[in-house]
């Protein structure tokens, strides 16, 4: 609208409809009722209201006009609708095997598509179903080091309350802090939890839970009480009314349960099903609250509507400076708070100690971008085999055009072909996908589901299948309707075509089938390099027993040298963390140190037998012994450290350790990573400390009786939780489960790409074949041997390959060594993976082209040639 | 004459033609109907009715008020047919005869 003043004027939108959809004498008529009644209706509803009622009475028109049985003044676009679609599927039924390679390559890549799409958006979604999910943030803090700095999710206990003080735009703040497998005993029945979480009531202002029975604020404000999810619930009771019901922590301390809440969805970063109050548990456990320095919890803030995260988090460091007493300041360190999106936490893999484990959201773009390349393909062979096909369709379109059809007829009529192809396609792709998802859901480990009640899932597929038909179909659609009548229909229907453009996109194809090749043939290298490396300590038969129980508190030791005593056992150690992920760091210092000098180094505490258990070598010195007292201060270096320092001769230096003392070093072992194979390994000091400890043991023999025996200890030390044990070599696997997965699945992405590549060429082949099936004969008359016909028609499919193999190679050698970069440890990239691809493409190709051209080569030419 | 099917809305659409005499045409068809039901008729709706009423005879159409406005909208008029006031007529005697059948009882009833 130009101005303000003009008159109002009804919806162009409801006037087209009207326009499209009824027969002229019919409209002529509505529009001037309609007009008349929107004039009224400005007048006295306003315009607005006029507006819409327009529409609605619109809508009622065309309502009234189709489905109400008055539908001979509804315009002839829906007759011809139904004439292009007789006709289309007339055609189906007459090319049953080209409908069938359409149908099967694009049902391939929508069910590849779908399930893709359903991981990734389900990951996507995580935690975006809570009302403010906008305004919740997360704080998190960067530690600045001498060299690095690093992110952490650990915040202070004072900062919440600091933030809600200092700041206005601080509507809510929350602290969170998590205890793991706890017994709860309810309705005489005791339960181990694998988490308990204990908050600030406000959490129930930030994060949209539902309640469902009490009160949780009231109640959480201080005191024994908790509150619980309606699974709980259930679990515990049997039904969901159990407030002021009460649930014994530990056995110990009785709690009333305040309030029962419906369960968080399973997408969410955290989930809570036990919640107690968090200053109430923390002064239980005597955790200091007001320590600046002390970082073990998570802190959730709610901004007020449209304040700004960004000029929120400027201000955050005068807080730190205002309020906290920086000690580790002094020595080069600071920290700085920042905001961080709820929605984003799931995907924070840089930041350490988060409540979950987090994804690497680009991950999910690599898999996004695999179903998009997947997707094209199937689209390229739709387009490839409906230009190819438009050979064979010249006369019927030129016939069409001199009985009047015009473009925009032909056009309808190729694009509802190619739609209800798409239909097909999409309803198959469904049922398969619909078929594979719980395998699929299994193996990338999360509850995917296909959201068939939702109108919004079905109207996302619709789109789906319209940007495909027209994607897909218009090209076609135009190059087909472009054709000449008069040539057309001429027996001598000899004009040119170009195959340019299908040469291009079988390239395009082949091409990308090699990148996803190569990638997934570096990966499972990579994978397996992972699996057999040397990571210098030994996984085999190591089990990782669970201490979580008081029983254990002061009796570890004796629970230790009973273990011992069992047959088939090797050694019993602790250590602060497992060799594989060491996290305990500290600052290299020895006597008459300078500063240069003082690097991050790691730390772990470990018993005696550690290096028997994980078959870790020292290669200089010596390591702890029982037999000699001073070891309990004794300092054993890893290479990386030595190498470090620049000592030529570690044993016997002086370093002080962390608690003040001085150590002696007596040993150096033999590298071995203390972190991912991702990361270079770092300088490390091992010292004799049986605290916070990981219990392993290390098994020969027959596995279950040995393990069995080891239970009969743990018994009879009258523990209250069941027993429990891992195997390390599970614990590492996981470590790397998400690259395995990735590895795999694009291995099995990659080979359905090639299979779709391989539908679009068998199906270009044939037709290339037909096309030619008279000159090879005339050929093969003038005395060309079967094996001459067979290299002529291999001959251009091996070019497309290897064209389509230049291209791919430079950028698949980009996008690998780029990956392989992320770990510190890994293979080097060959060229056999490039020579491998190249086979399996021409193998592929070769063999899908082979049988069109053995057929070609050894048939009789008389055939070809008599019907001339 | 063709067995009489006159549906509920259909007749009031038709006497509401009756009633507009030269004036019946969509919107004054809709106001009217509107205010004597106290609730919405959608044009929709009324196409349909004044439609079947047309193919069944009893009402005409006429065009008129052709403007020169974007798409030549044009007024159509709608009159009743002798057809159908006839139709209208029969209506009202057997509803009249079935009223009048309805016991003596029963009437007083209301007004005690």
């Amino acid at each position: 609208m130009s101005s303000k003043n003009s008159t109002p004027r009804p919806p162009r939108f409801a006037d087209w409809l009207l326009e499209s959809l009824c027969s002229y004498d019919y409209l002529s008529t509505a529009l001037w009722d309609l007009e008349e009644l929107f004039e009224y209706h400005v007048k006295t509803k306003g315009v607005i209201r006029a507006k819409w009622l327009y529409l609605k009475e619109s809508l009622s028109i065309i309502y009234h006009l189709y489905f109400k049985g008055q539908s001979q003044f509804a315009l002839n676009p829906i007759a011809m609708f139904k004439n292009n679609l007789t006709i289309a599927l007339r055609n189906f039924n007459k090319h049953r095997s080209y409908v069938l390679l359409n149908v099967i390559g694009l049902a391939f890549g929508l069910t590849v598509f779908l399930l893709i799409t359903r991981y990734t958006s389900y990951e996507f979604s995580y935690d975006t179903h809570h009302e403010n999910a906008d305004r919740i943030y997360r704080v998190y803090k960067e530690l600045h080091g001498l060299e690095e700095q690093w992110f952490d999710a650990g915040t202070p206990g004072p900062l919440a309350k600091t933030l809600l003080n200092e700041f206005p735009e601080v509507e809510h703040a929350a602290r969170f802090s998590s205890y793991g497998k706890q017994l709860m005993l309810a309705n005489n029945k005791s339960f181990v939890e694998p988490v308990i979480h204990a908050v600030d009531p406000s959490v129930f202002e930030i994060f949209s839970l539902e309640i469902l029975h009490g009160d949780p604020i009231q109640a959480l404000n201080y005191g024994p009480n908790i509150a619980i999810s309606e699974s709980v619930a259930m679990k515990y009771f049997g039904h969901s009314d159990v407030v002021n019901e009460i649930i014994s922590y530990r056995n110990q301390i009785p709690l009333t349960i305040s309030a029962v809440y419906k369960d968080m969805p399973v997408n969410s970063d955290f989930i809570m099903d036990l919640i107690v109050n968090f200053e109430w548990t923390n002064n239980a456990f005597e955790q200091d609250l007001t320590n600046w320095n002390n970082n073990p919890f998570y802190t959730y803030i709610l901004l007020k509507e449209g304040s700004s995260a960004i000029k929120l988090e400027a201000k955050l460091p005068e807080i730190r400076a205002k309020y906290a007493n920086d000690p580790i300041d002094e020595d080069g360190q600071s920290t700085t708070y920042y905001l961080q999106p709820l929605t984003d936490v799931h995907f924070a893999s840089h930041i350490n100690w988060g409540m979950e484990d987090a994804v690497d959201a680009s991950r999910l773009n690599v898999f996004n971008v695999i179903a998009l390349i997947v997707l094209m393909m199937a689209g390229i062979n739709y387009v490839n085999l409906a230009t190819a096909r438009a050979m064979v369709r010249v006369k019927e379109t030129g016939i069409r055009k001199i009985m009047g059809a015009r473009r925009p007829n032909l056009l309808s009529q190729f694009l509802i072909e190619s739609g209800l192809l798409v239909f097909g396609s999409l309803v198959t792709a469904l049922m398969l996908a619909h078929t594979i998802l719980p395998i699929f859901a299994h193996f990338v480990d999360r509850p995917l589901a296909f959201d068939f009640i939702n109108p919004i899932f079905w109207l996302q597929l619709g789109l789906l299948g319209l940007v495909i038909t027209f994607a897909s179909g218009l090209y076609p659609a135009f190059f087909m309707s472009s054709f000449n009548p008069l040539y057309a229909i001429s027996n001598r229907g000899k004009f040119k075509y170009k195959s340019l453009l299908r040469n291009g996109l079988v390239i395009l194809q082949f091409g990308l089938s090699a990148i996803l090749i190569l990638s997934a043939i570096v990966l499972q290298r990579q994978m397996s390099f992972i699996d057999t490396v040397d990571t210098g300590y030994t996984r085999d038969q190591v089990v990782i027993l669970s201490t979580r129980d008081d029983a254990f508190d002061d009796k570890l030791s004796t629970y230790m040298e009973e273990i011992g005593n069992v047959r088939g056992v090797e050694a019993v150690a602790t250590s602060w963390s497992l060799p594989t992920n060491v996290t305990s760091n500290t600052q290299a210092n020895w006597p008459g140190i300078d500063d240069a000098q003082r690097i991050q180094m790691y730390m772990v505490g470990v018993t005696h037998d550690f290096f028997k258990l994980y078959e870790i070598e020292i290669k200089e010195g010596r390591a702890f012994d029982q037999e000699i007292k001073t070891d309990q201060s004794a300092i054993i270096l890893n290479e990386a450290a030595v190498k470090a320092f620049g000592w030529d001769n570690p044993i016997g230096r002086e370093m002080i350790r962390q608690n003040g003392e001085t150590g002696t070093v007596i040993g150096v072992v033999k590298d071995f990573h203390i972190k991912s194979l991702k990361e270079e390994i770092q300088p490390l000091q091992i010292v004799l400390n049986p605290n916070y400890a990981t219990l392993a043991v290390r098994v020969s023999g027959d596995l279950n009786t040995t393990m069995a025996s080891i239970e009969k200890v743990y018994d009879s030390f009258e523990p209250s939780y069941p027993f429990e044990y891992r195997f390390f070599e599970d614990i590492y696997a996981r470590a790397y489960a998400e690259d395995t997965r990735t590895g795999q699945l694009t291995l099995a992405f990659s080979f359905l790409a090639i299979v779709i590549a391989c539908l679009g060429l068998y199906g270009l082949a044939s037709h290339k074949v037909a096309l030619r099936i008279k000159e090879l004969g005339v050929r093969k008359v003038m005395g060309a041997s079967s094996l001459n016909i067979a290299q002529l028609l291999f001959k251009d499919f091996l070019v497309l390959v290897t064209f389509a193999f230049m291209f791919a190679g430079p950028i698949a050698y980009f996008i690998i060594s780029s990956w392989l970069e992320n770990y510190a440890y890994h293979i080097d990239l060959t060229p056999i993976p490039f020579v491998a691809t190249f086979l399996i493409l021409i193998l592929f190709a070769g063999t899908t082209v082979g049988y069109h051209t053995y057929k070609a080569s050894v048939s009789n030419p008389v055939h070809s040639l008599k019907d001339e | 004459m063709k067995k009489l099917s006159l549906g509920a809305f259909e007749e009031l659409v038709l006497l509401t033609v009756g009633v507009l005499e030269d004036n019946a045409y969509g919107v004054t068809i809709k106001m009217e109907l509107e205010s004597q039901l106290q609730k919405t008729v959608s044009l929709g709706a009324l196409y349909g009715a004044l439609q079947r009423l047309e193919e069944k005879g009893w009402v005409d159409s006429r065009v008129g008020g052709i403007t020169e406005k974007k798409g030549g909208r044009r007024k159509q008029y709608f009159d009743i047919t002798k057809e159908g006031v006839a139709a209208l007529q029969e209506v009202r005697s057997m509803r009249n005869e079935l009223f009048d059948r309805i016991p003596a009882s029963k009437i007083n009833w209301l007004n005690s």
